[in-house]
């Protein structure tokens, strides 16, 4: 009954035609779903719970000033010691740059990057004694003006002013700086960190026609930087989108005789690099992409191409099936033919 | 007859997008950190935000097999599993570091070896003080395999027809003759890297990549004298080598970067030559292929701290792109065919140049302790030397041979542009972790040889971010851009390239482009964005995050309904229609709502679901040769192009024991293109276009058995399944249309399972 009244509220709202298209052309994914509702609901009921009962003091020894290492207490940040960082060799790492607190040479690390680290050390339960926390529960610009301290460099000379760092952003945000591989710096994850915020390109990373992202043969930080730019935009790696895309495709740069004016002037125009159901990662279909621009006499863009010209026989599939426009124009980013004018050739 | 089919679909879109938003909010979900699966099942990584990394830590060599259930080009994209049966499973990380002297390291890692698409990376030096790395990635771009073709020498550069090609001749190609050609290309991509330092402050850093593409891609035709086009596989063959030197200096209070990039890319063919399928002749079409061409450039960037808080940078490039292929005669016939086209080429090459320049100049400062503000000033100049010249206009290579004169000479129409950007942009903590950001940007651009000489754009953006608890920190942002610019010069760009009659003094012949089409990468704009995110942490092991963002673009004219000088050669009095043509207007929307829970330390789980649309309004205008004006409205139709995709996605992970992990996810994206065809009155009324549509299915399962801690097996399943329909594509046959000699390729569709089982031994 509950079902059905639920059923027939959304039949209202949202149509009858399209409810039982939704009903019929998700049933496998609403099955799997439904499967999880019951468990998430219970979840975050039992997750309230959980969270109450880990707050409760355990630690004693904190108080007693016995504490011999850091790890006593962080055991599962340790994982620092087989990355980067932990290189004694290197004479710029923390390894080799800070001073344990302890006396344990292993805590040499911990100080470089959390700061002044003495009174967190005499009274660990008391809380704010830690100059720098990073994560969610710090703030950005110390977390940041830490980090920077030795990474001012390279792309991060941009990072005033970009816009993850006017989203108050911080480095750890992104950067996993304790485990041995950080999942942001590899191609393969890169991505599953960047989709943390940007959900809508995720999602057009599972279209039809994409880059591919996917299979790790194309990390985001491929064609943007993080850590800001100067591009005119999107924090690309170069200075426009066509620089940017000329990195794998040069053979589109040209300059060309005949050039086709929205393809020079940016790739965006026409394509949605991050995915489309149209391929390849177009906008919008051909020939309604180029009536956007074109509605010519001398020629056919002025015709309005409606069902009728579907049929594979008709005088105006020509002009609408398999390239359409591109059937014969199909030099749409430039043509270096003399004779190439109408990019025919 | 006129009808805005916009309105309803977007009430729908938000009633959907709220609808699917909820649905996934009750369905709690799931997972997480992916098992150490091999990179073709792809997806598991990308989806989860905290991946197992110890695959790229540990020392391992898996080895295994897997199997693939059917021969797909299409599902084998990027990939390279495009065949069915067993491929080996193959891959391996090996770290390894000097006892005496940690810094002293190299790696190795590959995977997928076995397939196209393979990876493998090895890098080594003293850290601190050298780096040096190689690596190698092997990529499959795979098109289609339902394509057939008529003529011999596919994959070559050379095309001809078979014998008896024609059932009726010339005009029907013979079916009995069309053979299948898988279209795909391979692209192997190179990189040499080193990098150092000298001394405390300064570093260096260079890099060479190059990338190697070969196989086929595929590409229409048109021929003459037939008058036919035909879509056919040309071959690729071509190299881009790329090499960048960056100098750097570093200190607490500067930093500083000196550079060069270069760029070339080399084609093996400059043309790909095909027999007229339309022609008994045997003549030739001729389409030429991208050029060589390279890139220059040189930059320095570098900035400066004033006291703690401000901070001065600014970067310049300088960059030429050159291009200077040899020009392919006007036809591949020779005299026979063009005989009167014996003017010459006016240059043997173009020297094509192109010198691109930025000055970015951008201020830093905390004025007080809660507020930022950032001023920046940017200027891009692409100055285009390409030099000017006539061409004879010869539409295919088998025209018949025209006089070179009027209607048949072309010049090219090099566009340069300059732009001047000023940007202010601050933000203010008005309460405790509630801030509050705007912005204000003016764009000054000018054009040569275009619609408009010049463009001016401002935009106005806020956004608001302030938790509403401890849990939950919620945002909004608005922002507004409009663009105005000079006069609409629509025939600016024919009148300098066509040497017409139509645009002689007193001429009263065509108009060879409709003066009220307003191309909208120049046209006058208002564009309205809004967006609203939400980020809740329900608990330490649920988190929710939902996001809504809107925009809206309307075209304006300008000059629309007035008299325009582009019409003054012909000595039209009236003034323009008052519909502008082109894209009217653009909108689009995007719903997403993910949710995180993990119940216990060995059970995690995710959800997700997205809802997009985005939608163009265009005008065009039927109208003949010996119409001047242009302005018989009632010619007029719209074209409402609608595209909506819905995504859903969840997944788990379980390690019921120390031993075991299980997991799996599951995606589908639907994809529906809507094209709205609506006419005026003066024009038939119009059919309705069938909905184009994609459905795909990516189911994964995985799981991991530790037999020991140095010995593991992974099992993988890897379902995937993408049904599309295309009315461009669908059941269109190959010879079904006397103009164009299509293939028959069909919209892609296949249904593929993928089993792999591997050992993975680490850490020996």
């Amino acid at each position: 009954m509950g079902t059905n009244s639920t059923r027939g509220l959304l039949k209202r709202i949202v149509g009858t035609r399209h409810m039982n298209q939704i009903i019929r052309k998700y049933r496998a994914a609403a099955a799997g779903l439904a499967l999880l509702i019951a468990s998430g609901l219970a979840g975050i009921a039992s997750a309230q719970t959980t969270q109450k009962e880990d707050a409760a003091p355990t630690r004693s020894r904190a108080d007693s000033g016995e504490i011999k290492s850091c790890v006593e207490c962080h055991e599962g940040f340790y994982a620092i010691a087989r990355t980067k960082h932990a290189v004694k060799g290197d004479a710029r790492t923390p390894e080799s740059t800070g001073k344990s607190l302890t006396g344990n040479p292993e805590d040499k690390m911990c100080s470089s990057c959390h700061g002044d680290l003495s009174a967190h050390l005499k009274t660990p339960r008391v809380k704010g004694l830690v100059p720098v926390v990073f994560g969610k529960k710090g703030s950005a610009e110390p977390q940041n003006e830490a980090c920077l301290g030795c990474h001012q460099s390279g792309s991060r000379i941009h990072w005033q002013g970009s816009k993850h760092e006017q989203t108050k952003q911080s480095c750890a945000s992104c950067h996993r700086l304790h485990a041995p591989k950080d999942p942001v710096m590899v191609a393969e994850t890169q991505a599953s960190v960047c989709f943390d915020c940007h959900k809508d390109r995720r999602a057009e990373l599972h279209r039809v026609s994409t880059h591919p992202t996917k299979n790790g043969f194309f990390s985001c930080s491929a064609c943007h930087a993080p850590h800001g730019s100067t591009a005119q935009r999107g924090s690309l790696q170069k200075n426009t989108v066509n620089e940017t895309c000329y990195t794998c495709h040069a053979q589109l740069r040209g300059p060309f005789l005949w050039e086709h004016r929205p393809s020079q002037d940016d790739c965006t125009n026409c394509h949605n690099p991050h995915g489309t159901n149209i391929a390849p990662m177009l906008k919008v279909r051909m020939p309604y992409l180029c009536q956007q621009c074109h509605s010519t006499a001398i020629g056919h863009s002025n015709v309005a191409f409606d069902g009728s010209t579907l049929a594979p026989t008709s005088g105006s599939a020509q002009r609408i099936l398999g390239n359409a426009c591109a059937n014969c124009h199909m030099k749409v980013h430039g043509s270096n033919h003399p004779s190439g004018a109408r990019l025919q050739r | 007859m006129k009808q805005n089919i916009h309105a309803p679909l977007r009430r729908r879109t938000v009633v959907l997008a709220v609808g699917a938003a909820l649905a996934s909010l009750a369905a709690a979900p799931a997972l997480a950190d992916p098992l150490l699966t091999i990179k073709l099942f792809r997806d598991s990584e990308v989806m989860f935000r905290d991946a197992d990394m110890s695959r790229w830590a540990d020392n391992y060599v898996e080895l295994g097999v897997g199997y693939n259930s059917k021969d797909s080009v299409r599902f084998g994209q990027f990939s390279g599993l495009t065949d069915k049966g067993a491929f080996p499973i193959a891959g391996f990380n090996w770290l390894s570091r000097d006892q005496a002297n940690d810094a002293q390291y190299w790696q190795i890692h590959g995977a997928n070896l076995g397939l196209d698409s393979r990876k493998f990376k090895a890098e080594g030096g003293v850290q601190g003080r050298w780096d040096a790395s190689f690596s190698f990635d092997g990529l499959k771009k795979s098109q289609t395999e339902s394509a057939m073709f008529i003529h011999q020498g596919l994959g070559t550069s050379n095309l001809t027809l078979p014998a008896r090609a024609w059932v009726t001749n010339p005009t029907t190609m013979n079916p009995a003759l069309l053979q299948p050609f898988e279209i795909q290309h391979g692209r192997d991509i190179y990189r040499l890297g080193l990098k150092g330092l000298l001394g405390n402050e300064w570093d260096y850093k260079v890099s060479y990549r190059e990338d190697r593409r070969d196989g086929t891609r595929m590409t229409g035709m048109s021929f003459a004298p037939s008058g036919e086009a035909a879509i056919l596989p040309y071959q690729i063959d071509d190299r881009t080598q790329q090499i960048e030197a960056v100098l750097s200096y570093t200190s607490k209070l500067a930093q500083f970067q000196l550079g060069y990039n270069y760029s070339r890319f080399s084609n093996g063919l400059n043309a790909f030559t095909v027999q007229d399928p339309g022609s008994i002749l045997g003549t030739l079409g001729r389409l030429s292929l991208a050029p060589d061409n390279d890139h220059h450039q040189i930059f320095a960037t570098g900035a400066y701290r004033f006291g703690k808080t401000t901070r001065l940078s600014a970067t310049y490039s300088y960059g030429i792109a050159r291009q200077n292929e040899a020009f392919l005669p006007y036809s591949a016939n020779g005299t026979t065919v063009a005989a009167s086209t014996t003017a010459g080429l006016p240059r043997s090459s173009l020297d094509g140049k192109v010198v691109n320049t930025l000055l970015d100049i951008a201020l830093t400062t905390k004025p007080i302790d809660k507020m930022n503000l950032k001023v920046a000033y940017q200027y891009r100049d692409s100055d285009n030397r390409t030099p000017i010249a006539q061409y004879a206009y010869i539409g295919r290579d088998g025209a018949a041979g025209v006089p070179v004169a009027g209607a048949t000479i072309r010049t090219n129409a090099p566009v340069s542009t300059t732009e001047n950007k000023l940007s202010l942009e601050g933000d203010y903590e008005i309460a405790a972790k509630t801030v509050l950001r705007a912005g204000l940007e003016h764009s000054n651009k000018k054009y040569s040889l275009s619609d408009r000489t010049d463009t001016q754009t401002n935009k106005l953006s806020f956004e608001l971010r302030r938790p509403i608890s401890d849990e939950f920190l919620g945002s909004v942002g608005y922002s507004r851009t409009q663009r105005r610019g000079a006069d609409y010069d629509k025939n600016v760009y024919f009148r300098n390239t066509y040497t017409d009659p139509v645009f002689q003094a007193g001429a009263t012949g065509r108009l060879t482009n409709n003066p009220s089409m307003r191309s909208f990468m120049y046209a006058d704009f208002n564009e309205d964005r809004l967006r609203a995110a939400g980020n809740w942490t329900v608990s330490e092991t649920v988190s929710l995050q939902g996001s809504v963002d809107g925009y809206q673009q309307k075209m304006r004219g300008p000059n629309c309904g007035q008299f325009s000088d582009a019409l003054q050669p012909l000595a039209v009095t009236a003034a323009l229609s008052g519909t502008c043509l082109g894209r009217e207007s653009a909108d689009g929307g995007s719903a997403s709502l993910d949710l995180q829970y993990q119940p216990e330390e060995n059970l995690t789980t995710f959800a997700f679901t997205n809802f997009s649309q985005t939608g163009v309004r265009e005008t065009g205008r039927v109208w003949s040769r010996g119409n001047t004006s242009g302005a018989l409205e009632t010619n007029n139709w719209n074209g409402d192009m609608i595209y909506r995709d819905h995504t859903v996605g969840f997944g788990l992970k379980w390690q019921p024991e120390e031993k075991w992990d299980f997991g799996g996810t599951y995606v589908l994206n639907r994809g529906t293109g809507m094209s709205g065809i609506t006419t005026n009155s003066g024009l038939a009324a119009a059919q309705p276009v069938p909905d184009t549509w994609s459905r795909l299915h990516t189911l994964q399962l995985f799981a991991k058995w530790d037999y020991s801690k140095q010995l593991s097996w992974r099992f993988n399943y890897l379902y995937e399944n993408l049904n599309s329909y295309d009315w461009a594509l669908s059941d269109v046959g190959a010879t079904s249309n006397v103009n164009v000699l299509f293939t028959g390729q069909q919209a892609p569709r296949y249904s593929n399972h993928v089993f792999g089982v591997s050992a993975v031994v680490k850490s020996w």
